[in-house]
């Protein structure tokens, strides 16, 4: 991909994401809303009565609309059916309320900036490498120092920049969201919530803080193997790998779930509170906020600065002899 | 006042078990164009790159601009022009959009600085092609343009004629010629001999690491010019027994047909004399003029390629 445009390809991707899931959340709600909620009747499968179970919609069942179900269909099964329908107002009323949180202002934000994390933390890490390590490949590196331009702050520079794009991309993300809200909301006549701002900027800023975190330790691994591939690999790769070793480990071993406690992953939904791919968080039952910050502070300092201490110390040159 | 531009002082780089650069001490001299000649592998890359800051030296020191290199010498270096290796560019953007890039990057310059220097080294027709899309020879005019953006007091070309066609090699050994005036210095590193001849002041030669010899282009052919003489004779194995018996004549060697003796060619009738005396008669006669690469030859010993030697550091 030319890297010109990667990163307005990447952005395009987590806004599509983003805003299927926005959307997705939308629909689900009118589709709920439209049924009133479903009840099953009959549990035997295709050998009981030649037929399986039948999904019928509450709101029909309220209107004396009865073609969903069989013809001999007994009438107290059909009063029986209601009676399930009321008894599953309060749980579908709370369905349909986290629905709207996802689409109408601010839940929307903190759900979409919570979901922007899995996929920003990849995206950006894909960027971060090819920044820095496409300049080792093309050799422009040495053409930007051989004029002077100091090793540390041109690393700086890169990881500065990194940084803004991805709190650019954030803002970006958070104002297609919120028109994308105000659209959905109008459509579904339901109004801004009140309440909820101040967790949907809590969201931001967190989701904007393990994002520089990954993007750190992406570069130095970048920075490392001098390799814009090994970068994109360990910012792909890392993400799923570490989910996969903790599931593996965890259960062949007690004590592997306190040395998982300090892997990245981990601690990064543990601090950002957004996705939750991995299940429990930290301990298995659910871990310190605090700890996984300072665990996160302790890679962002040692990654960044191997980063820095590896490039300033490091010859730029594809010769060896000559 | 230091009149030096670049000093270094037993310079020495080991990649791993290869010594690349071998306890160089080097003076460059401000003004003119300095080659740096040697065959492949036998340093000068490596030297430049040191010198630029890409490299880091194994041991020794050495001062940029009057600036001493251990604590980093980046403000040196941005009165410096380099192009080492091979050009570097964004492949995605055009030869324009990349200078102002790095021209922007540099703080060196003004925007209009770039159409001119893509105009001096040729480029202006495709200035506005992709980098991508370039010849081995244009991609070297557009680092050349590229070391020369904020007129830099310094200019480190590094092979700069590769890839270039016999016409494109003639204008850009004219450019640097150029280039070489009006105070400031170009260190051209080259493996071409006559390039170096053509255009350098003055020289030093590197084999293995080493530096062999220094000194203006001129003084070094001059004191080499002991070539001698050639001849055809009437009585070549006559001529070879009279010539040996001349103790001011050396190197006496057959060579594509001809006798090549070493001999000052102010001393040939003296040779003709003698050979007079001994019934044999010239056919042919003409002094043999030194140039840079017998030169180079009879200081390096060495006419292949070197590579850099291995051992243990």
């Amino acid at each position: 991909m030319c890297r010109r445009w990667m990163p307005w390809v990447l952005l395009a991707v987590l806004l599509l994401f983003s805003q299927l899931a926005l959307w997705g959340s939308y629909f689900a709600y009118r589709t709920q809303l439209a049924s009133g909620g479903q009840v099953v009747f009959g549990t035997g499968g295709p050998g009981e009565r030649g037929e399986g179970p039948v999904v019928v919609n509450c709101n029909d069942l309220k209107a004396g609309n009865t073609s969903g179900l069989p013809p001999d269909t007994d009438p107290r099964i059909v009063e029986g059916l209601l009676q399930q329908c009321e008894q599953a107002v309060p749980r579908r009323e709370e369905q349909l309320e986290n629905h709207v949180d996802s689409f109408v202002l601010p839940g929307s934000l903190s759900t979409i900036l919570g979901f922007g994390q899995m996929f920003g933390l990849i995206l950006l890490a894909i960027l971060a490498a090819s920044t820095v390590g496409t300049e080792y490949g093309w050799g422009t590196v040495r053409t930007v120092l051989a004029r002077g331009t100091g090793r540390a702050p041109y690393l700086a520079g890169k990881l500065a920049l990194l940084a803004l794009v991805g709190a650019a991309g954030l803002v970006v993300l958070a104002g297609v969201t919120s028109v994308s809200s105000l659209v959905a909301g109008a459509l579904a006549g339901v109004g801004i919530e009140s309440s909820g701002w101040g967790h949907a900027a809590n969201a931001l800023g967190k989701t904007w803080s393990v994002l520089v975190v990954y993007t750190i330790v992406t570069s130095f691994v970048t920075v490392l193997t001098r390799s814009a591939a090994a970068g994109m690999a360990m910012g792909l790769g890392y993400f799923f790998a570490e989910q996969i070793i903790v599931a593996i480990f965890s259960a062949l071993f007690d004590w592997f779930p306190k040395v998982a406690d300090y892997f990245l992953i981990r601690n990064i939904t543990e601090w950002g509170g957004g996705f939750a791919l991995q299940g429990p968080g930290l301990d298995g039952n659910g871990g310190s906020e605090i700890r996984a910050l300072l665990v996160l502070a302790a890679y962002t300092v040692v990654s960044g600065l191997m980063a820095f201490w590896l490039f300033r110390r490091r010859d730029l040159t594809s010769t060896t002899g000559g | 006042m230091n009149d030096l531009v670049i000093e270094t002082r037993g310079l020495t780089k080991w990649y791993g078990r290869v010594l690349a650069v071998d306890g160089l001490s080097l003076q460059v001299p401000r003004g003119g164009v300095f080659g740096l000649l040697g065959p492949n592998g036998s340093g000068k890359t490596t030297t430049m790159a040191m010198l630029l800051g890409l490299v880091r030296p194994t041991s020794g020191t050495m001062s940029l601009l009057g600036q001493d290199t251990d604590g980093g010498h980046d403000q040196a270096l941005r009165r410096v022009g380099a192009i080492v290796e091979a050009p570097a560019f964004y492949p995605y953007l055009s030869g324009r959009a990349n200078l102002l890039y790095f021209q922007g990057i540099n703080g060196q310059g003004k925007p209009q600085e770039v159409d001119r220097l893509l105009e001096m080294v040729g480029l202006a027709v495709r200035a506005n092609s992709k980098f991508a899309t370039y010849s081995l020879g244009m991609k070297q005019r557009l680092g050349i343009a590229y070391a020369l953006l904020g007129d830099p007091e310094l200019l480190f070309l590094d092979e700069p004629t590769n890839g270039l066609d016999p016409a494109g090699m003639a204008e850009i050994r004219e450019l640097i010629r150029g280039l070489g005036g009006g105070g400031r210095t170009v260190l051209l590193s080259s493996h071409l001999l006559h390039e170096v001849e053509q255009v350098c002041d003055q020289v030093a030669i590197l084999s293995k690491g080493r530096l062999i010899a220094q000194g203006h282009v001129q003084e070094l052919l001059r004191e080499s010019r002991h070539v001698g003489v050639r001849l055809k004779t009437t009585d070549d194995v006559g001529t070879a027994a009279a010539l040996a018996s001349l103790s001011w004549v050396k190197n006496v060697k057959t060579e594509n047909g001809y006798l090549l003796a070493g001999a000052p060619p102010e001393r040939s009738w003296e040779i003709t004399a003698a050979l007079a005396q001994r019934g044999i008669f010239v056919a042919e006669m003409a002094p043999v003029q030194a140039t840079l690469e017998s030169y180079f030859l009879a200081v390096t010993g060495d006419d292949a390629p070197a590579s850099g030697k291995e051992a243990t550091p």
